[in-house]
């Protein structure tokens, strides 16, 4: 350590510079896990008003820092120090990668003499890093370190969001330097400078809208990354054209709004699946036609008309071709797109005239429609006929749904119980729901909860898992319990991993390999160990209760909640089939 | 069996460190192969100009476009080439 810089004078060293600059872009929290290359940066931790949490595993800080970055659009940021350390960060940040979550990933790194010499904890973390995050760094030079910090952060956030890591080696953070962070500068939103143009694209818009008659808006992700809820939400009141939602667009329409369908795709409901196939016009708005929501893409949605509006130029027309596009901010488009009322679009140019846009809203063929995706929803409505006197995982979520406040965040695992939160609970916005869709990340929840909980402090934020995925990242129990965090643990256990046995169940004649978990251990007493107070229930008369303790209670809970080993998710499109041809329960 | 096309690319990178990596990276990675390539200093230093002739049955423009994400890549065109191949279809996941 460099005796000046601990003494005031204007040389600091480039840890300590680096550490300024996160000051500079406004971070008041990190999570993180200290080690060898990156003691430096976490001595200068020590004078800084900056948060440091003390994950108990690198990944759970790459989850925490994006359970931060989900519920708050702010750029969630988390540390490491070199070769395990870092290689533990690559789910996280694939994760981030796949789901568009704005994170900076800092690692240490062994000193410059010593890369590419196999040195002790040495791993070549720039290039691990080249195909899993939006963009990297390796600081090279002290010198570098205030615009390498100022345009990761840029990058995380501008268009299309994602992670950036950075790499640090161990001599420059030791570097004297007289650096100072840059100014950072007022945030650009991407887009806004594409609120000139498109006029042709906005006439033909207009065109195929009045031309429709089976319209649906097929809406994802992108509607929250893009800060666009309430722009969506008008353009929907605008034109009454019924919606499906992506795993991470439930919540864009409230669950409980009479246009919302449901979740298209593999585990969504029929009449969401239903409307989408007989569509003769498909709106997509930040969702980028994945195959868990596409099933069969040959055959999706095969008589609509295509209209994709997408920040990334590079979604539009990668697996579908549209019939019309239009890259940019949600944001900046939907506004424009539901504009009729300015003039600017229609008139004697071509352009359909205002009130043949409000004839989309009241044409007796449209009309029909909605009608018909209503029919649809009434018939394919959810049912919660228990089977037996035990819980019905459906059944439970249904009730904390009806129960839960607008102030509850949901972080799910990865699983048949993730299925089962996407159906049945109904999300009044994106945010309140956070999973690991893209990647698909067993072990997402628990962390990632953490990071809503340090960032949201009033949220009631509840971690539903199953007897899989806890076991991912279970060790952040202590985590939940040193920082006082009050969040809540529902854990379903149905002794097995649920989602691989129901396809090995449906897919592999029943020949099940690997996944029986009927030795669990006692998760109540592994809490109550850990400092939480834990509850078990299994039967169908103690759901109420139990939601209660959910949802009232002070402090950290673990609930333990025995279900079913033989539930399956129901609806289930199988794997090659189209969304025409989902399977239904065999009793219904 | 699925139709080879080929296509010519010009790509402006900035010269950091795993910027050429990056590139070839993601063009593998999105299916394409490198048939031939040429890399040259642009003027700045540790800028490159990197023309290479593709080959593969995915669209060239999406490719384009996944390259020009790229935070390195400051310019890119393409030329599709006329001629085009029939080989045995890649397997697929």
């Amino acid at each position: 350590m460099d005796s000046n810089a601990r003494q005031g004078s204007h040389n600091v060293n480039g840890a300590e510079l680096l550490i300024k600059c996160l000051e500079a872009e406004g971070v008041r929290q990190v999570w993180g896990y200290p080690g060898g290359a990156i003691m430096p940066l976490y001595d200068a931790l020590l004078d800084s008003p900056i948060r440091h949490y003390l994950m108990r595993h690198e990944q759970a800080a790459g989850f925490a820092a994006q359970g931060y970055a989900r519920s708050t659009g702010e750029v969630g940021v988390c540390l490491a120090t070199s070769g395990p350390g870092a290689t533990n960060l690559v789910t996280a940040i694939a994760d981030a990668q796949m789901d568009s979550i704005p994170l900076v990933a800092i690692t240490g790194q062994v000193p410059t003499s010593l890369i590419g010499t196999d040195g002790f904890q040495e791993a070549d973390v720039l290039g691990l890093s080249l195909s899993i995050c939006k963009h990297s760094f390796l600081i090279e030079s002290v010198d570098e370190i205030p615009e390498t910090i100022r345009e990761a952060f840029s990058i995380a956030k501008e268009g299309r969001p994602g992670p950036v890591w950075i790499d640090f080696p161990k001599d420059i953070s030791l570097m004297t330097t007289t650096g100072q962070p840059m100014e950072v500068e007022a945030y650009q939103e991407e887009g806004s400078d594409t609120a000139e143009g498109w006029e042709e694209e906005l006439v033909r818009f207009r065109e195929l809208l009045a031309g429709a008659q089976r319209p649906v808006i097929y809406a994802g992700g992108g509607i929250e990354k893009g800060d666009a809820i309430e722009e969506f939400r008008a353009f929907v009141s605008r034109f009454q054209i019924p919606v499906v939602h992506t795993l991470h667009g439930l919540g864009g329409l409230p669950g409980d709004d009479p246009l919302f369908l449901g979740m298209l795709g593999m585990h969504g409901n029929q009449a969401a699946n239903h409307a989408v196939q007989n569509c003769d016009l498909l709106i997509a708005l930040g969702a980028r036609f994945d195959d868990r929501a596409t099933g069969k893409l040959a055959e999706f949605a095969p008589k609509a008309a295509v209209i994709h509006v997408d920040i990334d130029p590079a979604e539009l027309g990668k697996l579908r071709t549209p019939t019309l596009s239009f890259a940019g901010d949600l944001k900046v488009v939907l506004p424009r797109l539901a504009a009729a009322r300015e003039g600017v679009l229609g008139g004697a140019e071509g352009g359909m005239s205002e009130s043949a846009m409000e004839a989309v809203c009241v044409s007796k063929e449209v009309g029909a429609w909605r009608e018909q995706c209503q029919r649809w929803k009434e018939e394919y409505r959810w049912r919660y006929d228990a089977p037996t006197e035990k819980i019905y995982a459906p059944e439970f979520l249904r009730r904390m749904s009806e129960r839960a406040s607008a102030k509850t965040v949901i972080c799910c695992d990865v699983g048949q119980h993730q299925m089962w939160v996407a159906q049945h609970f109904g999300f009044q916005h994106p945010r309140q729901h956070l999973t690991s869709g893209g990647l698909g990340t067993m072990g997402f929840g628990l962390p990632a909860a953490i990071g809503v909980q340090c960032g949201s402090p009033d949220a009631r934020v509840i971690a539903v898992s199953g007897d899989g995925s806890i076991m991912m990242n279970i060790q952040e129990l202590a985590t939940i319990v040193r920082y006082g965090l009050p969040i809540k643990i529902c854990l379903f256990n149905n002794s097995a991993l649920g989602m691989v046995r129901q396809w090995q169940e449906l897919f592999f004649n029943n020949r099940e390999s690997e996944v029986d978990l009927s030795d669990n251990p006692d998760f109540t007493k592994i809490a109550m160990a850990f400092g939480i107070p834990a509850q078990t229930v299994s039967l169908e008369r103690e759901i109420d209760g139990a939601i209660d303790e959910l949802l009232n209670r002070d402090g950290p809970f673990f609930l333990h909640v025995v279900t079913d080993r033989a539930m399956n998710v129901w609806p289930l499109v199988p794997p090659g089939a189209n969304n025409s041809q989902m399977l239904e329960e065999a009793h219904r | 069996m699925k139709r080879m096309q080929s296509a010519y690319l010009t790509v402006q990178l900035t010269g950091q460190t795993g910027s050429l990596e990056r590139l070839l990276g993601r063009i593998r990675r999105r299916g394409f192969q490198i048939e031939n390539m040429m890399v040259a200093s642009s003027g700045f230093l540790g800028d490159y100009r990197i023309d290479m002739r593709l080959t593969g049955d995915r669209s060239f423009e999406s490719l384009t476009k996944q390259l020009a994400n790229l935070y390195e890549v400051t310019s890119i065109a393409l030329h599709v080439a006329a001629e085009s191949v029939v080989a045995p279809a890649r397997a697929t996941a």
